[in-house]
């Protein structure tokens, strides 16, 4: 800085200085601004509006929580609790089951390059491809298992159409097609893990198992709570698996709730949206316990 | 840096920042000029629901016509699956919407109320007329109102029985519904894993319950108030036949999913199978001289009163989009154009396996040389659905109960339609208030 220069002439060119490099910055905040911000906002106006475009305050609101006179009201409620059904079985299926499997193939047994590829694999197929595959398994009549069921000489089950094999069947097919993405995290973060720990355990006496849950667990402990705040808010966002595989059936049973914000869509945007806000709501509230849990956790 | 390029570069970035503000708000909308091509020639955009092997045909029929009307008319068609072109109409019109619709008849009604579409009025009609007495009257009736008409039907497109010649051999084909289901239960045979008449419990239960339903004498829906009228005996009787071809005469496995009937059927695991006209060309690839098509006029009751022959048709009516860009005499002109070529030369839509609405068109040798198409039955037959503003509220809530009946021996066939029409009430009451 020249002495002679006064601080605001000073501020203005340390300003102009800096405004080339602000226009690098401007194709992204005008295409933020565009697809990120203004659908947000404006999603959270039409929120409070009715089918005109007035404003009615919460009643979208109290009309789904509240209103048994409308149809979306029972559905949104059945939806949201099919929804947190779903997340409370398959988070933590989606945690146990890729850490043992991580915990499995960190010990390199043979071939184990091949299995961790092979249970990656499912990750990259597109849902559509997914339900395609497993509804050769699992369909009544025409599925592998029914087929196979019949030669055993048992009975037919209908994995799709009843309870609660359509759930199990849910879960499997979830498992399946998503816990790659968890393997290699929770892999990626046993690979950290300092050997000279389980060297010192092993001479110290502590058995295989000890060293899982004294050493693995803890150390693990970060990379388990990405995971699981990964896969919740994922559950949370479950779609294609109830409607390609269940249609939502049998009897709504799997109906989740972006199925039903989905049907409401486009004929009552305005309930949509109120929905989809309450869920993103409730979405951020467990975020927010879980980074606590966490917080005090690390403390 | 100068002060010249310094407040230019800020003029660059304001200036982009509120043009893609404006654009973001005002969504490409507003009045713009009437859209002519490059050759001067009116642009009429197309949306339909018209996929798979009807496409090709519907194509075919559109090039045509753009060859006939070169310089003058030219159609820009794009089709999407049904989910999505209507989808895509409600999102879009009326800033960015078509011309021209397709839109399934039990759907215009609602559209038209909605403000989707305009009735085709006198306004219209300055070069060239169309005659809605030219078409098949079961469904132009329901397109008629004070203000003109809301659509010209292309086609009919009923369910209709498709058999296995080589299983049914020569056995006498059915005339009622316990014809059916003797001649079905023979068929079966669980030794080489043969069902008479697999049906699925999720779809086409569309059509076959309704279809049940009309020839059992039911209603779906009072016309006037859009509130359900299928919780009656009639409507029990459908159902109850429905759940009778699984669980009475055995004649179809318990509990199949979507399609699971066709993919028996196309391996030669059934006799018989109810399947839409829109299959044909599929079918008849993979079946070549073995595949029989014969009407279900009947075939769901033992009744045998005039309403005994109904059997569920849908039609693709062509509508015209409400747009905020100018609709022109000229456009308005070649919009009619179009609607009555298409009507005119719909004998060829009859290759797709769909039954013209135009009456000529059916008496036309195309048709008559169409192969299975003249199986259907009697077009008169045909029913489309009741004229309302919320038909689907008010009836296709049922269907998921038929699916509930259909998957139990022992379902409760009253409480199960009882449920359906309390649903069916609330649904239309979401409709008009909520």
């Amino acid at each position: 800085m020249e002495s002679s220069e006064k601080p605001a002439l000073h501020k203005l060119t340390v300003f102009r200085k800096q405004f080339y490099g602000f226009l690098f910055a401007v194709p992204f905040l005008v295409i933020f601004a565009m697809f990120f911000i203004y659908p947000f906002f404006s999603g959270i106006a039409v929120s409070f509006a009715n089918r005109k475009g007035e404003w009615i305050g919460f009643q979208n609101y109290h009309n789904i929580l509240f209103n048994t006179e409308f149809v979306y009201q029972a559905d949104f409620l059945r939806g949201l609790g099919n929804t947190l059904l779903f997340v409370a079985i398959s988070v933590p299926l989606l945690i146990v089951i890729p850490l043992f499997i991580a915990i499995l193939l960190d010990i390199k047994p043979v071939g184990y390059k091949f299995f961790r590829a092979l249970l990656f694999m499912p990750t990259v197929f597109s849902i559509s491809a997914v339900v395609l595959m497993w509804k050769r398994v699992l369909e009544v009549e025409t599925g592998f298992v029914d087929a196979a069921l019949k030669a055993m000489g048992l009975g037919q089950i209908d994995f799709l159409g009843s309870q609660p094999w359509a759930w199990i069947s849910l879960f499997v097919v979830t498992v399946w097609w998503t816990m790659g993405t968890n393997i290699v995290i929770l892999g990626a973060g046993l690979k950290n893990i300092d050997k000279t720990v389980y060297e010192a355990a092993s001479i110290d006496g502590a058995s295989y198992i000890r060293t899982v849950f004294s050493i693995t667990l803890p150390l693990l402990a970060g990379q388990i709570v990405v995971v699981l705040i990964m896969t919740i808010l994922a559950s949370f966002n479950i779609y294609g698996q109830p409607l390609l595989l269940t249609a939502g059936g049998p009897d709504r049973s799997t109906q989740v709730a972006l199925m039903v914000i989905v049907n409401n869509l486009f004929d009552r945007p305005y309930i949509a949206a109120s929905m989809a806000l309450l869920l993103g709501l409730i979405m951020i509230a467990i975020s927010l316990i879980q980074a606590a849990f966490a917080r005090r956790g690390k403390d | 840096m100068n002060k010249k390029r310094f407040w230019l570069s800020v003029a660059a970035v304001g200036m982009a920042i509120a043009m893609s503000f404006s654009l973001a708000a005002c969504g490409g909308g507003g009045e713009t000029p009437e859209d002519t091509n490059p050759t001067g020639a009116v642009s009429l955009k197309l949306w339909t629901p018209v996929t798979g092997a009807d496409l090709t045909v519907f194509n075919r029929m559109i090039t045509r016509f753009n060859q006939a009307h070169e310089g003058e008319i030219h159609v820009d068609h794009q089709s999407n699956v049904r989910d999505t072109h209507y989808n895509n109409l409600k999102n879009n019109i009326p800033n960015n919407g078509p011309d021209i619709a397709i839109i399934h008849s039990q759907l215009v009604k609602n559209y038209a109320e909605n403000e989707y579409i305009v009735p085709i009025d006198d306004s219209f009609f300055t070069k060239e007329t169309i005659n809605p007495d030219d078409y098949q009257q079961n469904v132009m009736s329901t397109l008629k109102t004070a203000d003109g008409v809301l659509g010209f039907p292309l086609d009919v497109h009923p369910i209709v029985l498709y058999y296995n010649k080589s299983i049914v051999g020569d056995n006498p084909l059915p005339t009622n519904f316990t014809e059916l289901m003797t001649l079905a239960k023979k068929l079966t045979d669980s030794s080489k894993g043969i069902w008479g008449l697999p049906i699925s419990t999720m779809w086409p239960t569309e059509f076959t319950y309704t279809t049940a339903l009309y020839q059992e004498g039911g209603e779906e829906i009072d016309t006037a108030t859009s509130m359900p009228k299928f919780n009656s005996t009639a409507g029990a009787a459908a159902a109850e036949h429905l759940r009778d071809i699984i669980y009475k005469y055995g004649v179809s496995p318990q509990n199949l999913g979507t399609d699971s009937d066709l993919q028996l059927f196309t391996t030669g695991k059934a006799a018989f199978h109810i399947q839409g006209c829109w299959q044909l060309t599929s079918l008849m690839g993979i079946f070549e001289d073995d595949l029989g098509v014969m009407s279900l006029s009947g075939l769901l009751t033992d009744k045998t009163d005039a309403t005994s022959k109904n059997v569920m048709a849908r039609s693709h009516v062509f509508c015209v989009a409400k747009t905020k860009r100018a609709l022109s005499q000229r456009k308005k002109e070649a919009i009619v154009t179009f609607i009555k070529w298409m009507g005119e030369n719909s004998a060829e839509w009859s290759s797709a396996g769909q039954i013209p609405a135009f009456n000529a068109a059916r008496e036309s040798d195309t048709f008559k040389n169409a192969p299975y198409v003249s199986s259907y039955g009697d077009p008169a037959n045909f029913r489309t659905a009741a004229s309302a503003t919320y038909f689907e509220s008010g009836f296709e809530t049922v269907f998921q109960y038929v699916t509930t009946i259909m998957k139990s021996a022992d379902s409760d066939i009253a409480a199960e339609l009882q449920k359906a029409e309390e649903e069916a009430k609330r649904a239309v009451n979401t409709e008009m208030n909520g």
